[in-house]
């Protein structure tokens, strides 16, 4: 068998990564080139190398997915689905109290009406966010991931084309980071739509959204900036992004961190992977309404991060000690 | 499970193979239906792999070639015992209702008569 038939081969082969050809590179020749000799071939049989170049771009592709675990993308977009889907859900409320105090109409909760004329590329995101959370709570997990990833171009080329026609009522680049993040964190994790998977979607679709009406409660969304007590959508980021930056992040790192101390690193990755979504907030929480939260809010914050992040590494079996060295 | 899956492991149902030995048992299996391309063979064996379906069980270099065998574990034999099931269920459901209808097609002229 000719030597040039084993190059061209092993040059075919370095579509595959690095990692992958040191392990299999040589099983894969060998076995290439038994063929190739049983059908007295001296030049690569067709279609041969395509199906080397294509599994090779899919090794490298499934390592990526291999760095986070099936189950860890399950868990994590089970925090996405929550989150995106209670943001979305008070970000229609707000933008609907934003529509109806600017016209003085005060005896709706929520109007239709008020939002179809009040319609924006962030309020378009929210519907998408949220038929994706009924379509993952009817079973329709494709369609959730394909409402979530379709939320992402739509989001963002409407925001474009408002943006270059001056108008001002598009999100932030921020929230669209934040937004989009959170939807491939959502979508890459939608395996099963087993009932418990169901069950805790839903759980933190409420958990979460009992934490933004504790911001509502707190005359967040800008309930305090102004007299009437009216809720403005300007201020509806302010007081997420600082409970998902100065609670979820600095909580997810520890665990994170932990985890990763503990030789749990699937688990490790996960739970940052998860929290990946909440680093473009982290430019908003700065620059939040004239500086940087107050020092009461920062000390609670770590108040809370340790309390959850002690109970959150008990749920993994996990304990904190600290020994005198 | 798809059918090249399927034919994978039922190739090292009766013992560890090396890829040449698979793709060829798969082929023979499928009566020629079924040919992996060596990438596809690995793809899947990879995956079958990190599933816990499949080990490597062994190298061994003939005629100055490296020859990796694999073998079935216990999850995966059992995921192909289940698999099979399957499909004799779904088979033999078929067959009853391909019985019914040619019974019915039989009866047919006797009542129009």
């Amino acid at each position: 068998m000719s030597n040039e038939l084993e190059n061209t081969y092993r040059r075919a082969l370095r579509w595959y990564p690095k990692r992958w050809r040191a392990a299999n590179e040589d099983a894969v020749v060998g076995t290439l080139l038994e063929f190739a000799e049983a059908d007295h071939r001296t030049e690569p049989a067709g279609g041969e190398l395509a199906n080397l170049h294509r599994n090779g771009l899919g090794a490298r592709v499934g390592i990526v997915g291999q760095w986070i675990s099936p189950a860890a993308r399950a868990y994590a977009s089970i925090f996405a689905v929550g989150l995106g889907a209670s943001i979305s859900a008070a970000g229609i409320l707000v933008a609907c109290w934003t529509y109806q105090y600017a016209n003085h109409v005060y005896q709706q909760v929520l109007s239709v009406d008020a939002l179809l004329q009040n319609l924006s590329a962030g309020q378009a995101t929210y519907v998408f966010w949220l038929i994706a959370f009924v379509a993952c709570m009817l079973g329709f997990r494709r369609v959730a991931g394909l409402l979530l990833l379709a939320s992402i171009p739509v989001s963002i080329g409407w925001s474009a084309i408002a943006f270059s026609l001056g108008d001002y009522g598009h999100p932030s680049d921020v929230s669209l980071g934040f937004l989009s993040l959170l939807a491939i964190v959502a979508a890459s994790g939608l395996i099963s739509s087993s009932r418990r998977s169901r069950k805790l979607q839903f759980s933190a679709f409420v958990g979460f959204a009992l934490l933004l009406a504790g911001a509502f409660w707190l005359r967040g969304y800008g309930g305090g900036y102004w007299g009437n007590g009216a809720r403005n959508v300007d201020y509806f980021w302010a007081p997420l992004a600082v409970w998902l930056v100065f609670v979820g992040l600095p909580l997810a790192l520890t665990v994170g961190i932990v985890l990763w101390r503990s030789h749990r690193r699937g688990e490790a990755i996960g739970v940052l992977y998860a929290a990946a979504p909440l680093l473009p907030l982290a430019l908003l929480a700065f620059g939040w309404v004239n500086g940087v939260p107050t020092a009461a809010e920062v000390l609670t914050s770590i108040v809370v991060v340790v309390a959850l992040g002690i109970g959150i590494l008990r749920i993994f079996g996990l304990r904190i000690r600290i020994t005198r060295v | 499970m798809r059918e090249p899956t399927f034919f994978v492991l039922a190739s090292l149902a009766d013992g560890r193979k090396h890829g040449y030995g698979i793709i060829k048992d798969a082929e023979e299996l499928s009566d020629g239906r079924i040919h992996l391309k060596v990438g596809t063979l690995y793809a899947a064996l990879d995956r079958l792999q990190s599933e816990g379906l499949v080990v490597a069980a062994g190298d061994e270099v003939v005629a100055g070639r490296l020859r990796r065998y694999f073998e079935l574990t216990e999850d995966g034999a059992s995921t192909l015992q289940a698999e099979s099931e399957r499909q004799a269920l779904n088979a033999r459901r078929a067959n009853d209702r391909l019985k019914k209808r040619a019974a019915r097609v039989a009866l047919k002229p006797v009542i129009a008569r």
